[in-house]
């Protein structure tokens, strides 16, 4: 396949194996553009942004949400990527709530930190600390 | 040395938006927006495994880079984002 007909193929799908065959075309335009790393953005499956609201972010001490001084730690949540602080409860949610009297009791036994506004949308979805 | 290669690069839908593109994972129903150097990198990952320098020379080459002690950090950043993702896997060189 040729280095013209690569890049007229707007919109049209190709499969991995006919774009190895393709080439030396960004050369003049990546140097051009300045822009000389990988860029790498992903969209997540529908499926997983149907569930986008039982996402909850992992927060820091300093933002996470406290009853009587203590610290809310979810517990059982799972990261949606590696690496990622974004972590899915599935649907319907399911995670555990604990009061730590420290954030490292939390964040030390596989826990999560979240904020406020998180524990309240939890809250509304039937996730709560035992005992309230 | 780790070597990488890309897993089921010829199940990936590639399409080219005028020089960007996006490349749907079917096995993860996840879609990835890459410019054309991380096209590249998935393409000559695709070709056969190969290591984070010998990675860097044949982007260097194909895109005619100047010499830069960040671009193998960059690139080695790059290998791990595609490995959480389920793109390319890490592999041990044979004997």
């Amino acid at each position: 396949m040729s280095e013209e007909k690569i890049q007229g193929q707007t919109g049209q799908i190709i499969t991995g194996e006919q774009v190895a065959a393709a080439p030396q075309p960004a050369r003049r335009r990546l140097l051009k553009s300045t822009v000389a790393i990988p860029v790498i953005m992903t969209l997540h499956s529908g499926a997983a942004l149907a569930r986008s609201s039982n996402l909850v972010g992992a927060v820091d001490a300093g933002n996470a949400h406290q009853v009587d001084g203590k610290y809310v730690c979810v517990n059982g949540a799972t990261p949606v990527e590696n690496g990622s602080s974004t972590y899915d409860l599935g649907e319907p949610p399911v995670a555990t709530l604990s009061l730590e009297d420290s954030s490292e009791n939390c964040l030390n036994n596989g826990g999560i930190l979240i904020s406020s506004a998180a524990y309240t949308s939890l809250s509304g979805k039937g996730v709560f600390l035992p005992g309230l | 040395m780790d070597h990488w290669q890309v897993h089921g690069f010829s199940s990936l839908r590639i399409e080219n938006w005028d020089g960007e593109f996006t490349v749907f994972q079917p096995e993860s129903g996840k879609t990835h927006f890459l410019n054309e150097m991380g096209l590249q990198v998935l393409i000559m990952l695709g070709q056969s495994p190969v290591t984070l320098e010998g990675l860097c020379q044949k982007l260097s080459e194909y895109f005619t880079l100047l010499p830069d002690t960040q671009f193998p950090e960059q690139i080695a950043r790059t290998l791990q984002r595609f490995e959480a993702l389920g793109l390319i896997v890490r592999v041990k060189e044979s004997a």
